[in-house]
């Protein structure tokens, strides 16, 4: 059974602007989706000459 | 920019090595989605930068790139994605951006072998390379209209794991896309 202090909980929606700007300070210097950016950079990029 | 039926709102953040651009998907629930382009690698002097695109997940604090969200709001979500372009080269005229799915890679694959039961043969895997598809074919149906703006190369990986670059062709399988302004 829940408390009154359970029932009584009130959750405040956030602002998205404020939200997304938690969000964007938590992942701020982090590459994000390192796999792909690693494979990017392993390959050797050539512009085909004969193309 | 304001947001409307067919696109969001974004957040942009210039970083050290590109910029992160975050939304909020409001389709059947909410989900916070990050787009980012960063600095990878150099080409005939010009910087390339990866676009990334994915899911945060708030109760990891970590990033999901691979999921199929059935938000029910994805044409709303690419078109946001596309609207981001424009803006990046704003920011950095002379890049290149490369765009490669995340089901194209050899990690892709070793795991989808594990996971996967449409048994494949040695080297192959039916899966993979879907995304990449998928962009490749909405790029064929709107390559002239984008052509006024961007030169676009597509780009295959050969076994000296070199990314060879060509002129985009319509219709050609490709491992990569990647596209310039047209200045």
């Amino acid at each position: 059974m829940k408390s009154n202090r359970a029932k009584n909980k009130r959750y405040i929606k956030v602002p998205e602007d404020v939200l997304l700007s938690l969000v964007a300070d938590r992942l701020k210097d982090r590459v994000l989706f390192p796999e792909k950016v690693e494979r990017l950079r392993s390959y050797t990029i050539i512009f085909k000459k004969d193309a | 920019m304001t947001s409307s039926d067919h696109f969001y709102v974004v957040d942009q953040r210039l970083t050290g090595n590109g910029i992160q651009y975050l939304f909020i998907s409001d389709g059947v629930r909410e989900i916070i989605k990050i787009i980012e382009y960063i600095l990878s690698n150099q080409v005939d002097g010009r910087p390339v930068y990866n676009l990334g695109f994915g899911d945060y997940d708030s109760s990891n604090e970590c990033l999901l790139d691979s999921p199929i969200s059935n938000n029910g709001d994805h044409y709303r979500v690419f078109n946001t994605v596309l609207n981001t372009i424009p803006d990046f080269f704003t920011s950095f005229p002379t890049a290149i951006v490369a765009v490669q799915g995340s089901d194209s890679g050899d990690a892709f694959i070793r795991q989808c072998r594990h996971e996967c039961k449409k048994g494949c043969k040695e080297g192959e895997c039916r899966r993979a390379g879907r995304r990449i598809g998928l962009y490749c074919s909405y790029l064929n149906k709107h390559f002239e209209a984008f052509s006024n703006e961007y030169i676009f190369y597509g780009g295959n990986v050969d076994d000296e794991n070199r990314l060879l670059i060509e002129p985009y062709k319509i219709g050609k399988q490709y491992d990569s896309v990647l596209l310039s302004k047209n200045q």
